[in-house]
């Protein structure tokens, strides 16, 4: 996948997480990865970057083993980007399933009704 | 894993960064690591996890404070040139940044720019009677593919100055620029539209691929256009010779214009003019057509040749 795409979707993705709680970094490369195939390589720089810009802030707290943690904390400005950058993701995604879901939703409709196009060739 | 944090000082190092970035991303680093560690991660998942330390140096060093510039570095963004020559060159070549054009009566070439690079990225210089402003060579944006990435420049222009040849290359941005008196201008773009207004010149030439252009009010000797994809509409505007144009699909809108002689060859592009009296017509296309729709009939218009496959030349009064 193109990867400036890819930071995109990631970036949504880290902004989401903090929405809920603060949390430290290695805790939303974990959740993140879950779901998507990313690792700390993606998650880091744009933890680092949107903190820069503004968009977070960061504190340390002990954690359980003694050994402080830095948490991060979505700001004013990154909860409003939050909102913009959804809304695009929205309408960009929701124009990509218009265009993909014509003419049937499922592989087994596309396949019944047009794969004899490709056939043809 | 302490040759990971070990390999991501040294590539770190590598790209320059301060030394308080440094120290601080080895610390939340650590901190990562220990975690996973802690959970009981084996050193394949580690691996996994955290992947190549030079990636990630590279990714941060995008947006990260680099040891020469200082860690309070303020990313400049204006640049002054003064003592401009009577007559200079202009040769403007950039790649995803829109670009407008003011005009001043001061005696300097004033460049500003919005955006997150740094101003010093580009190459900008007024050398040798010569205002150059480029992209460098493989210039890499941090953008994300949706969000705000806007790039532009404003770019000041003393009016008390004549320009020699502008030459203005763009790949992807939009150009605004008006009022220009100059002996050559020469304009080509890939995807970015153009506006051209108020200009005098000799030689104007336009080479475009999908990009629109307009222009608005011109006058010069010559007009060649060359566009694969991309419209161009122009009007209120007088080319005292010849007016050549070559196009793929592109379409074309004239109002009010004169020229002598005005040569088009098209595949599919059509020419709609109102008011528009050339001399002389040659039309070579394989479906384009000219329609023109003109009111003074005291102003005949000859069309000398007509080489095409199913296009027309419709002229009416």
């Amino acid at each position: 996948m193109n990867s400036q795409f890819k930071r995109g979707i990631i970036e949504l993705c880290v902004l989401k997480e903090l929405i809920p709680q603060d949390t430290y970094g290695y805790l939303i490369i974990n959740s993140l990865s879950e779901h998507l195939n990313v690792n700390e390589n993606t998650i880091y720089p744009i933890l680092r970057r949107l903190t820069k810009e503004g968009y977070f802030t960061t504190y340390l707290e002990e954690s359980s083993s003694g050994a402080p943690r830095k948490y991060y904390h979505i700001t004013k400005k990154g909860f409003e980007y939050y909102l913009k950058l959804r809304d695009e993701w929205d309408d960009f995604i929701g124009g990509v399933y218009v265009i993909l879901n014509k003419g049937g939703k499922k592989n087994e409709e596309i396949l019944a009704r047009f794969g004899s196009r490709v056939e043809k060739e | 894993m302490k040759k990971f944090l070990q390999d991501l000082e040294v590539e770190l190092r590598k790209n320059n960064l301060s030394e308080e970035e440094i120290a601080d991303i080895i610390t939340d680093h650590r901190e990562m690591i220990d975690t996973a560690i802690r959970e009981g991660l084996s050193d394949d998942e580690l691996e996994k996890k955290f992947g190549n330390p030079k990636e990630v140096a590279e990714e941060l060093s995008q947006f990260s404070d680099k040891k020469d510039k200082g860690r309070e570095s303020k990313k400049m963004k204006t640049k002054e040139f003064t003592g401009i020559a009577e007559n200079y060159n202009v040769t403007i070549g950039l790649v995803s940044e829109d670009i407008v054009f003011k005009h001043s009566d001061e005696d300097k070439i004033l460049v500003e720019y919005v955006g997150k690079k740094d101003l010093d990225e580009y190459e900008v210089e007024y050398k040798d009677n010569e205002f150059v402003l480029k992209t460098p060579k493989g210039m890499r944006y941090e953008d994300s593919w949706f969000g705000n990435n806007h790039r532009l420049f404003t770019i000041t222009l003393p009016s008390n100055r004549k320009i020699n040849k502008f030459s203005l290359k763009q790949i992807n941005g939009d150009t605004v620029i008006s009022d220009i008196v100059a002996e050559t201008f020469e304009m080509s773009t890939k995807n970015g539209d153009t506006k051209f207004a108020n200009f005098k010149l000799d030689t104007f030439k336009i080479n475009t691929v999908n990009g629109d252009t307009s222009i608005e009010n011109c006058e010069c000797a010559m007009l060649s256009i060359s566009q694969i994809s991309g419209d161009l509409e122009l009007r209120n505007s007088k080319i005292k010779h010849d007016l050549d144009i070559n196009s793929v699909s592109g379409d074309l809108e004239f109002e009010n214009v004169d020229c002598i002689t005005l040569r088009l060859k098209t595949v599919s592009g059509d020419l709609d003019g109102k008011e528009f009296y050339p001399e002389v017509v040659y039309l070579t296309s394989v479906s384009g057509d000219i329609t023109i729709k003109n009111t003074d009939s005291t102003k005949p218009i000859q069309v000398k040749e007509k080489r095409t496959v199913s296009g027309d030349v419709d002229i009416r009064y």
